[in-house]
């Protein structure tokens, strides 16, 4: 590659991303069966953790162990309780609450940080991409998990601090993929025809590199979403999610473990299914995507 | 081709580097800094300050993190307080176990997954590949300490044919000595594997049986299996070594789980009873060692499609 | 070619028969209907072009000959290879039939080949596959093939991948590939159409040889009337899934019958056919100023640890405002190179490169962007020349958007003006790009090169993707739009036909030097130089007649360059 000449970015019009095939995407998502089973599936969980409270008491802050380990089907305990007399189903509740919010917080802020940083280091390429490249690649050699747990260990988790350490280590991967479009992007015609009429780089990084890439860039952070509830399940099931009473999916069934051979199969079943589901149903939402933006296939 | 390693090394040695700075940034970011590390949580401010300054941590950052570096190539990783023992000998015993675990669930995985990858590729669309891509799916969707807990449940408690607990010896032959007790570990961590692997095997395959290439084969009269075996498989395989590349650190990520759950005596369960106890000497030299293995295990992705593509070769040479 | 040949041919029982042939393909509510009832005879050595613009047909009746059409192709009539009917053969048969009773060659000799087998083994895999050989046998065999297509060094060349060739070698094995088992007919599939001219008369050349001492009958697929003037036999025209016209190779192409032809091979633009320059080609005595001047220009292309390639090496041209400047060479010429360092997207190594009266090195900035008001641009690939996710209004009124011209309204008349002289419905300003069809894709292109009223116009192979009929259209549109608003023009071309008839003087272009320029009557019509001469001479006119004394005159010229360097 050799080092392309540019002009210095002046700032422009504000550049609105436009997506003119979003109503046909939808339709054709909406008619892909998985993803539209997988758009059901979230939108009745986020239902069930978001309104759920208000139709069942979900209230977390006292324990009550003469109701403790209660069996499903229990008088006012529709999946029993647990340990320490925490009702499970209201306990879902406000579990997936936690799961969602720093699922779809952390897909969105990974997804603008990488789309970002991944248009900037491919449309200038060269000495600028390589060095950009070997920042992402160092990071991304620190496997996610135990960059989390020595966060976690350092600092005493919240949703936020949650939230912002899960981006910090999850927008490596769609700065990757979007530098990769980037470089083919900026070879291509239109582009050369913008800068040789004086177009700035701001003006073609936001005005047809970050849009050309809308494709990519939608299914990567359905599938960040999917990977983040993973994640965050992950750390909860190794002790170091958010602290009680507060609590998350993985975390229930981090709690549910000990119970593993007494039976209370209660404990484990709920949490564990319920993030298969919700995991899957992104993870299909996002195939669905990848088909509705005809990705790969349109070439 | 030498270049092409020589450039390789190159990008891996700077990608290690930047993992040291990265690795220091966090020794630092420590609340109390690098004495806390050292000194362990009851240390006392009076003795932190003393430390600092016999230590040097009182200098510019930048002649720090030379010394850090200095000690990092005489292979001083710093000292774990709570199993009073060096990290580099946490390492070195517990390292090679991680290898293998991760190592044979990886063989395991491809030698399912590629195959798998291929034949949903050929059936695409029909009855044999939906089955599949949802199987992938749900597989991809588990998180592995279910799945263990699941496979515990079955093929432990319901159906008693291997043990729950991985195999605690401390050589590698005691390990693989026994094989019963690798079954669900190895398993575990295979299946999640396997389902990312085929999906890109199938697309990659699926691409591939587009291309112009394909046609000509076909136009000589060449039997269908070798068109797939002969000429996509070994095309489609180079972008789903690079994904093993990239996937080493989840790979990693995984083992974490697993010898956890499994109680296996790897880096990944050291890691996590080092964060237990905020043993941050362990939790930063484990996590220094792991990138650097992550590194490797990418150059060597590359080389092995190198090696594959003659086209790789060619453009770097 | 030869009468004798033809009428042997006459004789013998066809090699191919179609009879009655149609294929459709699932496409939305009802099917396709791609093939619509075509019939057509093959004879032993005997080539017949099957020649038709694009969606005509042509190739899937090819596909289909192969039994190489995808599974939701819906076949029926019937398709004779020997005595066999294609279409009732099962996977086995068909199998077996390929590679040893028919052969196929393809447009894209890069693509064609797998990229991670050597050329040997592609040869040697279509010997094994119908016949029992031995190792030994196999690499024999293979040497044999490789001489045959006339690859030096067959040897060696058995051993490299197909990236270490180049385009002309990779068709060469490809054709290796197709003749490996000696089958009684070749399918060539546009062979030389992404071949450059030289390298495009050297394939010709192969095929007729191979014709000639294999016997082997040639089913040629191609859209250029000169290609089928110099190599076959019979021509069959096609449109929309049947054939119009079939006749020999003369009758057909110098006096067609049916109207399409007619209109097919009025707008093949011909070599010599006269260039528009002689008007303007003295300009008066107040010259226009020049807009665009490159001085000893030099681009490099430097790789980390490796030799700089050089690809511009020492080019000096102008072009005035009101003149058409042809650019031309094949590929690795080094031509768009220039465009784009013109254009400021390649940096000059070294030289200078004046725009609109300033100096390269000082467009940066906000000054240079003022500069650049005065360029226009229009590419090659319709594909890609448009933002698929912009409006083809937004697309003509972004250079004014950059440059603050106007207020939003104003710019949204001037697209109107500008879709106008395009020749294109204003409605077409809220259509997206791929709603429109290539050449309407290139007149949008062409309209957003003249929003801002350029003096300079950069046209790199504008019309080189496009079908025939429509290169007319849009080559007629340029030439009228800059006699309205005499701009100057760098037009980059592959194909010198159609570089005669827009550029008033031509710049010829070998290895990133200049070889020949001046007025475009004198360098195409009385080349000095040899490479132009055999530049010309490669470039096959739709006559066959005509061909046939080019053929002589291009093999006279690549003996005397032989001879030349032997001496």
């Amino acid at each position: 590659m050799t080092a392309v000449a540019q002009p210095p970015p002046v700032p422009e019009v504000p550049a609105t991303v436009p997506a003119p095939r979003a109503a046909s995407v939808l339709r054709r998502l909406v008619r892909h069966r998985l993803a539209a089973a997988g758009l059901v599936v979230v939108g009745l969980l986020v239902v069930f953790s978001f309104l759920g409270p208000l139709v069942h008491p979900a209230d977390q802050s006292v324990t009550n162990l003469q109701e403790a380990s209660l069996p499903p089907g229990s008088a006012g305990h529709l999946l029993g309780t647990d340990g320490v007399g925490h009702d499970v189903l209201g306990r879902l509740m406000i579990g997936g609450r936690t799961s969602l919010i720093i699922g779809i917080a952390t897909g969105l802020l990974a997804t603008v940080i990488g789309t970002v940083y991944g248009a900037v280091s491919g449309y200038f390429g060269g000495r600028v991409d390589a060095v950009m490249m070997r920042v992402v690649d160092a990071g991304i050699a620190i496997p996610a998990l135990f960059l989390l747990l020595t966060a976690a260990a350092i600092i005493r988790p919240s949703v936020t601090s949650m939230v912002l350490i899960l981006g910090f280590v999850s927008w490596l991967v769609p700065a990757r993929l979007v530098r990769a479009e980037a470089l083919s992007l900026r070879t291509r015609d239109y582009v050369a025809a913008v800068r040789a009429v004086g177009g700035s780089g701001t003006r073609i990084i936001l005005r047809h590199i970050v849009p050309n890439t809308v494709g990519t860039i939608t299914v990567n952070a359905t599938f960040q979403v999917a990977d983040a509830i993973l994640l965050i399940a992950y750390v909860s099931f190794l002790g170091l999610g958010v602290p009680p009473p507060a609590t998350d999916w993985g975390g229930m069934l981090s709690d549910g473990v000990t119970n593993i051979y007494s039976g209370a199969w209660w404990l484990i079943f709920p949490p564990g299914l319920a993030i298969v589901l919700v995991v899957c149903a992104f993870n299909l939402i996002g195939d669905g995507l990848r088909d509705a933006f005809e990705i790969r296939r349109s070439r | 081709m030498t270049r092409y390693v020589a450039g390789r090394l190159l990008q891996a040695v700077v990608v290690v580097l930047i993992v040291t700075v990265i690795v220091f940034a966090l020794l630092h970011s420590l609340p109390g800094g690098p004495a806390r590390a050292i000194l362990g949580i009851d240390a006392t401010p009076a003795q932190m300050a003393d430390f600092n300054h016999q230590q040097g941590f009182d200098q510019p950052l930048v002649v720090q993190y030379l010394q850090y570096l200095g000690r990092l190539l005489h292979g001083d990783l710093g000292r774990s307080f709570a199993l009073n023992q060096d990290v580099s000998a946490v390492v070195t015993q517990r390292l090679p176990k991680t290898l293998l675990l991760t190592g044979v669930s990886t063989l395991v995985a491809m030698a399912v997954a590629v195959p798998l990858g291929v034949w949903q590729a050929v059936r695409r669309n029909r009855a044999g590949d939906y089955v599949v891509t949802a199987l992938t799916f749900l597989a991809y969707s588990t998180p592995a300490f279910f799945l263990a807990f699941l496979a515990i449940l079955l093929f432990s408690q319901a159906i008693p044919l291997f043990p729950a607990q991985a195999p605690q010896a401390d050589t590698l032959a005691g390990i693989l000595a026994e094989p019963a007790a690798l079954v669900l570990p190895v398993a575990t961590g295979a299946v999640t594997a396997i389902a990312s692997f085929s999906r890109y095997m199938r697309s990659s395959t699926l691409d591939n049986l587009a291309e112009d290439y394909v046609r000509t084969a076909r136009a000589k009269g060449t039997v269908e299996r070798r068109v797939i075996w002969r000429h996509v498989g070994r095309n489609s395989l180079t972008p789903v070594i690079t994904m093993l590349g990239y996937h080493i650190p989840v790979l990693f990520g995984g083992a974490l789980v697993t010898e956890s759950i499994f109680n296996y005596p790897g880096m990944g369960l050291a890691f996590w009873n080092a964060a237990q106890v905020s043993d941050y000497p362990v939790l930063l030299g484990v996590v220094l060692v792991i990138a650097t293995a992550t590194v490797i295990g990418s150059l060597l992705a590359d080389l092995l499609q190198a090696l594959i593509d003659p086209r790789v070769r060619g453009a770097h040479r | 070619m030869t009468e004798a040949a033809a009428d042997s041919a006459a004789d013998s029982a066809p090699v191919l028969t179609v009879r009655d042939l149609r294929i459709s393909f699932p496409g939305g509510e009802s099917r396709v209907d791609a093939v619509r009832g075509v019939d057509l005879e093959l004879r032993r050595g005997e080539v017949l072009a099957l020649v038709g613009e694009s969606g005509s047909g042509k190739s899937v009746t090819a596909l289909a000959a192969m039994g190489l059409l995808p599974p939701d192709a819906q076949v029926a009539g019937r398709l004779l290879v020997g005595d066999r009917d294609v279409t009732r053969l099962g996977p086995a048969e068909l199998r077996d039939m390929r590679g040893r009773e028919i052969g196929m060659v393809f447009q894209e000799p890069t693509t064609a080949l797998n990229p991670v087998l050597t050329v040997g083994d592609q040869i040697g895999e279509a010997l094994t596959n119908h016949e029992n050989l031995t190792a030994a046998q196999v690499r024999e065999r293979t040497l044999e093939l490789l001489e045959a297509v006339g690859i030096p060094e067959p040897a060696e060349r058995m051993r490299a991948y197909p990236h270490q060739l180049s385009g002309g070698l990779c068709q060469r094995v490809v054709i290796a590939m197709a003749v490996a088992c000696n089958p009684a007919v070749i399918i060539a599939d546009e062979p030389t159409t992404a071949l450059d001219v030289t390298v495009q008369a050297q394939i010709m050349r192969l095929l007729r040889e191979l014709r000639d001492s294999r016997g082997t009958a040639i089913l040629l697929i191609t859209h250029n009337m000169g290609v089928v003037a110099d190599l076959a036999d019979r021509v069959a025209v096609m449109r929309d899934g049947v054939v119009v016209e079939v006749g020999t190779a003369e009758q057909v192409l110098t006096d067609p019958q049916h109207e399409y032809t007619t209109a097919l091979l009025a707008a093949v633009p011909r070599l010599g056919s006269g260039s528009r320059a002689a008007a303007t080609d003295e300009p008066a005595a107040d010259r226009p100023p020049t807009v665009l001047h490159l001085q000893d220009v030099r681009v490099e292309y430097r790789t980390l640890g490796r030799p700089a390639v050089r690809a511009v090496d020492d080019v000096t041209l102008a072009v005035r405002r009101g003149e058409v400047v042809g650019l031309v060479g094949e590929s690795g010429s080094g031509k768009s190179t220039i465009g784009r360092c013109a254009l400021g997207l390649v940096p000059a190594t070294a030289g200078h490169v004046t725009l609109l009266g300033v100096d390269q090195r000082r467009l940066r900035g906000s000054r240079g962007r003022r500069v650049r008001r005065g360029v226009g641009v229009v590419l090659q690939n319709p594909a890609s020349a448009l933002d698929p996710r912009m409006t083809v209004g937004d697309s003509i009124a972004e250079p004014m958007v950059i440059h603050r011209v106007g207020s939003r309204a104003e710019r949204q008349q001037r697209v109107r003006r500008l879709l106008d002289d395009v020749r294109l419905p204003a409605a077409a300003a809220d259509r997206y790009p791929h709603e429109m069809s290539g050449g309407q894709r290139q007149r949008v292109g062409l309209a957003r090169a003249l929003s801002l009223g350029p003096d300079l116009v950069i046209a790199d192979e504008p019309t080189s993707a496009l079908d025939v009929s429509v290169q007319e259209t849009v080559l007629r549109l340029l030439t009228e739009l800059q006699a309205v608003h005499g701009f100057g023009c760098l037009f980059i071309s592959h194909d010198l036909a159609v570089v005669e008839s827009v550029a008033h003087r031509v710049v010829v272009l070998l290895g990133g030097r200049i070889v020949e320029e001046g007025a475009t009557q004198d360098v195409l019509h009385r080349p000095r130089e040899d490479y132009t001469r055999l530049l010309i001479s490669s470039v096959p006119v739709p006559d066959p007649v005509q061909q046939a004394a080019r053929r002589a005159a291009a093999d006279a010229v690549l003996r005397e360059s032989a001879r030349a360097l032997a001496g």
